[in-house]
């Protein structure tokens, strides 16, 4: 008698923690995106599939509580951003929010999660700021690419495209400061910038920064631009028949791939922050992402999937949604899934891992509808992201 | 004169004292009506949005300001919005300065810029003076990109709200909804007043009949000029006190799509009455927050919605309620 009380007593005592430990008895995740704006293709309701995916190869269970996820449109405002996380984590109880693509709503998100204690997992967003001075150890994880990182993986492939550089950028924010990240990463790297030219955004001839690119003598020219300029300055680079390698870091997504066709984008180069191992379980969430979304998954999904599932299974782990609690778990074991084979949680937040040099496949080498790219190199993670203690690290983690 | 209804009427002088009395009990019980909503509101829907909400209705109401009484069609009001909203964000960020002090500085701000647009668009009228505002805008937008203090894209974030005259925190939802509150009603009386004093009547004449005023022997051009300025003012309060709710201010707010937001706020309350914009704004709102975890495409819907309510729906839900009540 007194033995089953005491079991009861000890029973009721772990459930009572269990219960303080995973609030209101649910995990919820909110996949904050933009769902019907300019990213949505590369990310958007895609991402919002990639953790549905996740969460039913989990059982729809962690630690026996159910999973429940939620997906916002941000519309690119931060302020709708902001009020969104803020009515997530006050009303719906939501104890995660990942994807985030666009810097400055993650910002704004950045700060509510904080102020609450809750967790984001940044998969969409890119600015190196999330583990440089807006850095949240505790609250934040930065998962899958940077802008540090884009320009360093860049530099690192001098040495198998080429030293001679030129650069065609879009004449706007974003494409001037692809270069501006650039060009310091290239010089470092021993590559010769040969000449640039800017373009204004939606250029659709572009014979006379293309035949400036030939004259240059470069070896390699990069595409500082995105979207359809990135298309078209492909598309006249081919029908000028030039012989330099081309860089584009536009050339990330398989839809826009697809679109130009092979025989057009064929031999490009581009850096992929997924590097596509080529295994099983990579195969099953492709096949099982294909069929609910009719394309291939960009590496912003994959990324998303892949931080969804370590953070569930985290949670299982620490039998908690506590944001340290699931860092530690997380931070514990090497990540090893389909986005990475070699990821590594720092303490600052900053998720290293491989990244790829890729190149687009020629038509005979593609065997099937998204056979579209292959990966020509790794690069190890410590080389192309920024390390802890460098400058514009992480303050908490500078060198003393 | 009725608050919701500024257009003269034609009935006979004691019918018309007559209506005059009725429309206006309607309009005390009206907006008492809408005081109680006010006050209860944030115990049934989540404060901080509210809050939010009633910064895009003092903007909408401070647009329609300009719109409705004088009837020039700004494409440029997020430049006021928005300059405010970077200064009262940076005034509470970096000089630690409070609120009120804050708020103050971003008003005088879009003050300023008000009177310099003002000064340069009221000269024109129709669309030249909307593609005027619009480019004026605009550079404030791409300045907004260029200036060190606005953090380009990333906008200004993590702003700190602090205390209320040094008393109240402001980080407690209700406090932050009350003050808001208080600021939007302050915003709206002074509106209602302009409105309602010779000032808004002159400014009336003009939107009817501007070559008969000047025949008059009004300043048509200074009469607009300071109701241009009055609007930016007004539109840079509602500016500063959103950065402080939101804790943020970003190019959003002050690039051309958030000119045309309030626009369509407006056109959808209703441009002839004072309290169309709110509802307008209540309902645009709404439409953008709670339609964001709901899997519909926002844009498309809102889209839907305004094509539908210039269809149904030509003087705006107000002014299609007013004309239903007859008034």
């Amino acid at each position: 008698m007194k033995k089953t009380s005491l079991a009861l007593f000890a029973a009721l005592l772990l459930s009572t923690t269990a219960h303080a430990q995973i609030a209101n008895d649910k995990v919820k995740i909110g996949v904050l995106s933009d769902l019907s704006g300019i990213y949505e293709s590369g990310a958007g309701n895609g991402s919002v599939e990639a953790v549905k995916i996740a969460v039913e190869e989990l059982g729809g269970k962690v630690a026996g509580k159910p999973v429940e996820v939620l997906a916002g449109d941000h519309q690119n405002k931060p302020d709708v951003g902001a009020s969104l996380a803020n009515r997530w984590y006050d009303v719906d109880k939501v104890d995660m929010i990942t994807e985030v693509v666009n810097s400055a709503v993650a910002f704004a998100v950045l700060d509510v999660t904080k102020q609450k204690n809750k967790l984001m997992m940044l998969t969409g967003a890119g600015s190196a700021d999330f583990t440089g001075k807006a850095c949240a150890p505790d609250n934040s994880v930065h998962w899958v690419y940077d802008t540090y990182e884009l320009s360093a993986a860049v530099g690192k492939t001098v040495s198998q495209l080429g030293k001679k550089w030129f650069f065609i950028s879009a004449d706007y924010a974003f494409g001037a400061a692809l270069e501006g990240g650039l060009r310091p990463v290239l010089q470092r790297n021993g590559a010769e910038i040969m000449g640039g030219v800017k373009h204004p955004l939606g250029t659709s001839d572009f014979s006379s920064y293309v035949l400036q690119a030939q004259q240059s003598g470069a070896d390699v020219i990069a595409l500082n631009n995105g979207g359809d300029d990135t298309v078209n300055a492909l598309k006249a680079i081919r029908e000028f028949g030039l012989k330099a390698k081309v860089m584009g870091f536009g050339l990330d997504s398989p839809l826009a791939i697809k679109a130009m066709g092979l025989a057009t984008a064929q031999g490009a180069y581009n850096v992929n922050p997924w590097v596509n191992a080529e295994d099983a379980d990579t195969k099953a969430f492709i096949d099982k992402f294909i069929q609910r979304r009719k394309t291939f998954p960009g590496s912003f999904q994959v990324g998303t999937y892949s931080a969804a599932k370590q953070y569930l299974k985290a949670v299982e782990a620490a039998n908690s949604t506590d944001p340290k609690a699931v860092l530690a778990k997380i931070r514990a074991t090497p990540v090893k899934d389909v986005f990475t084979q070699d990821g590594v949680l720092r303490p600052d937040g900053r998720m290293v891992h491989s990244v790829a040099l890729t190149q687009i496949k020629a038509p005979s080498e593609s065997k099937s509808e998204w056979d579209l790219t292959k990966v020509i190199a790794k690069l190890a993670g410590d080389d192309v992201f920024r390390p802890i203690d460098a400058d514009g690290g992480c303050p908490a983690f500078a060198k003393k | 004169m009725s608050a919701i209804d500024t257009k003269p009427t034609d009935t006979k002088p004691a019918a018309e004292a007559e209506s005059f009395a009725t429309s206006r009990k309607l309009d005390y019980a009206f907006y008492a009506l809408a005081l109680l909503v006010l006050i209860a509101a944030p115990f049934f829907v989540y404060p901080l949005f509210l809050a939010k909400v009633l910064c895009f209705c003092l903007f909408a109401c401070a647009f329609n300001l300009l719109l409705g009484s004088v009837g020039l069609l700004s494409l440029g009001h997020a430049a006021f919005f928005g300059s405010a909203a970077y200064i009262a964000g940076h005034a509470l960020k970096v000089w630690g300065l409070p609120f009120e002090l804050a708020a103050l500085l971003g008003t005088a701000a879009a003050a300023v810029l008000g009177v310099a647009f003002g000064y340069i668009s009221i000269r024109r009228s129709g669309l030249y003076f909307a593609m005027i505002t619009l480019a004026l805008g605009q550079m404030i937008y791409f300045l907004a990109f260029q200036l060190p203090f606005t953090h380009a894209e990333d906008g200004l974030t993590a702003v700190p709200r602090g205390k209320l005259l040094g008393l109240f925190d402001l980080n407690n939802n209700l406090v932050l909804y009350y003050t808001a509150a208080v600021v939007f009603v302050a915003g709206y009386l002074l509106i209602h007043r302009i409105t309602h004093s010779t000032f808004g009547q002159i400014l009336n004449g003009i939107r009817e009949n501007q070559p008969r005023m000047i025949s008059l022997g009004y300043r048509v051009n200074d009469y607009k000029l300071a109701v241009f300025a009055l609007s930016a003012t007004l539109a840079g309060l509602a500016g500063a006190t959103k950065t402080m709710v939101v804790q943020l201010a970003s190019p959003v707010d002050v690039h051309w799509a958030t000119s045309g937001d309030v626009i369509l706020m407006a056109l959808l309350g209703g441009v002839g009455t004072l309290f169309g914009p709110v509802v307008g704004a209540v309902l645009v709102e709404m439409l953008q927050f709670y339609l964001a975890d709901s899997g519909l495409p926002i844009q498309m819907v809102i889209g839907a919605i305004f094509v539908l309510c210039i269809l149904v729906f030509r003087q705006g839900i107000v002014g299609e309620i007013n004309r239903i009540l007859g008034r």
